[in-house]
């Protein structure tokens, strides 16, 4: 495991999995989406619409598995203070933040005919809806601070604050939820799930999640070499700099 | 002799009067807020009977926000905050302390002035108390995950529209427990204690935790 | 299947492929931009940073 604390191990694991995860991730969700249409049953409740459940549902558990990701990214930040870690926070709230918008929509525009409406202020939505301003203001945080380091480590304590902090809001949404919407008219616990709906379902929840980490991936990629380029750039920029440095400290 | 955090306390509340405004300013935006709410619904009188808790409670919390970027930043300029730090008292209870005194500068006027806004917005009078006792009891859970907030970003220059972002999705749970607690002051299916109960464990909860979070954003940032 | 329900379901894989399709092709892009830029450095990608301290 501490291997990969190293950026040049990094990049030649990134090499060779990249590949692999890109290819399962391919394989797995041309088979989850072959069985989405033509094999699994359309839900005697709502219809063909179910199918849209098959994108849902993963976008949903790889929002919230990416902040997982991110958060144990922001103790490595925090604990051993490693680039690489930083990288993995950094590339990891994009990712989740698309995950969960993609849940969002969908999830809406499952709602618009199976509710009438577009939005409702559904418990798990809500839920949902607040974890994608977490990861926006996240990438916000991460965009405003200038110096790399810093802004990994405000953003690993912000993760960590944000990790305890969304079990409560779960539990207050659900709460405020019950609070003010009879609970007959909404169903909060998802339609029950046979057989036939379930092995698509975790094929492509899977195939999603060799997407993600091969997303992931690639993304820590970019950000090691930028920050390779950026090291590069100041030697440069100090380099150029040398000889003027050493007039002004003879002119002393 | 006054114990550190003591003299802490005074110094941050002297600071905070001698400057001036912070206080009294949010006062004074919660009335500016309660003004121009009725401009944008309209003045029936029952709706906003029924959403005074949620809008007293919505601009209590924005009136928070607007001094917090500073919390931190004034003394992370002068390099107090340098010294807060070499200090034998740790800094975890330094951040608390200064949440305590900002808290007692900014927010405590609001939870005195909401409830008497509460008439602008037609609250009887066991709605006004609801309110100024939901306050009391929430807003320092606000000043705790903000404090959270004005670490991370008091470094920047123009921190506070990205403190804002950061600090209120996480001041949801307080934000709804608050209002359900102002809302079953005034009759309800539920009872009063019971979103109370559980503001007060946020409030405890965010002051525990969030000054370690905080404390450890200084220590880092300053690095 | 009727009208109605093709098109929310058409909509939600066609958003979902825009988004994924985005992510990747910014991600690539991004790459070879950084490519091309540490190329004009006099660095390859596959070089090991060893002795130049650039992690």
């Amino acid at each position: 495991m501490l291997r990969f604390a190293n950026p040049s191990f990094v990049l030649r694991f990134a090499a060779r999995a990249i590949p692999i995860f890109g290819a399962l991730a391919a394989l797995l969700l041309a088979v989850g989406l072959y069985l989405v249409f033509f094999v699994a049953p359309a839900d005697y409740q709502q219809g063909e619409t179910v199918r849209i459940m098959y994108i849902h549902v993963p976008a949903a558990w790889l929002g919230m598995f990416a902040y997982m990701v991110m958060a144990s990214a922001a103790l490595g930040t925090l604990v051993w203070r490693h680039p690489v870690a930083d990288a993995a926070q950094k590339s990891a709230a994009p990712l989740g933040a698309m995950f969960t918008f993609v849940c969002l929509v969908t999830g809406s525009l499952w709602g618009k005919p199976m509710w009438g409406t577009y939005w409702v202020w559904d418990a798990r939505l809500t839920s949902m809806l607040v974890l994608l301003l977490i990861y926006l203001a996240l990438i916000a945080l991460w965009n405003t601070i200038e110096e790399p380091q810093r802004a990994a480590k405000a953003a690993a304590v912000m993760t960590l604050v944000g990790l305890v902090n969304i079990p409560i809001i779960k539990f207050s949404v659900d709460w405020w939820n019950t609070l003010h919407q009879p609970a007959s008219v909404f169903k909060t616990s998802g339609p029950a799930i046979y057989g036939s709906m379930l092995w698509p379902l975790l094929i492509m929840a899977v195939g999603a999640t060799f997407l993600f980490l091969a997303l992931h991936l690639m993304s820590i990629r970019n950000e090691i070499l930028r920050r390779r380029l950026d090291r590069l750039t100041r030697l440069a920029a100090s380099a150029n700099d040398m000889p003027r440095t050493a007039r002004f400290e003879a002119a002393q | 002799m006054k114990s550190p955090l003591a003299a802490l306390f005074v110094r941050e509340f002297a600071i905070a009067r001698r400057i001036g405004g912070g206080g009294s300013m949010g006062v004074v935006f919660l009335l500016v807020l309660v003004t121009i709410v009725p401009f944008a619904i309209g003045p029936d009188l029952n709706l906003l009977r029924r959403i005074g808790p949620a809008i007293l409670w919505i601009a209590a919390l924005l009136a928070m926000l607007l001094g917090l970027d500073r919390l931190f930043q004034a003394d992370f300029e002068d390099g107090s905050l340098d010294q807060l730090q070499l200090g034998a008292t740790p800094l975890e209870f330094v951040v608390f302390v200064k949440c305590l005194a900002h808290w007692a500068t900014t927010a405590l006027p609001l939870v005195v002035a909401a409830p008497l806004f509460g008439v602008l917005m037609a609250q009887e009078a066991a709605s006004m108390l609801g309110i100024g006792v939901s306050l009391l009891v929430g807003t320092p859970a606000l000043t705790f995950i903000g404090a959270v907030g004005a670490a991370a970003t008091v470094s920047l220059r123009r921190g506070g529209l990205l403190m804002a972002l950061l600090v209120l999705p996480l001041c949801v749970p307080a934000l709804i427990f608050g209002v359900s607690a102002a809302t079953a002051a005034s009759g309800g299916t539920i009872p009063f204690a019971t979103p109370l109960a559980i503001l007060a464990a946020l409030t405890l909860a965010s002051g525990a935790l969030c000054p370690f979070a905080a404390a450890a954003l200084l220590r880092r940032l300053g690095e | 299947m009727s009208h109605d329900h093709a098109f929310f379901i058409a909509l939600s894989y066609g958003v979902t492929a825009i988004a994924v399709i985005g992510t990747i092709a910014a991600i690539m892009l991004d790459h070879r931009r950084l490519k091309k830029a540490l190329a004009a450095m006099g660095v390859t990608v596959a070089a090991r940073d060893d002795g130049q301290h650039l992690d």
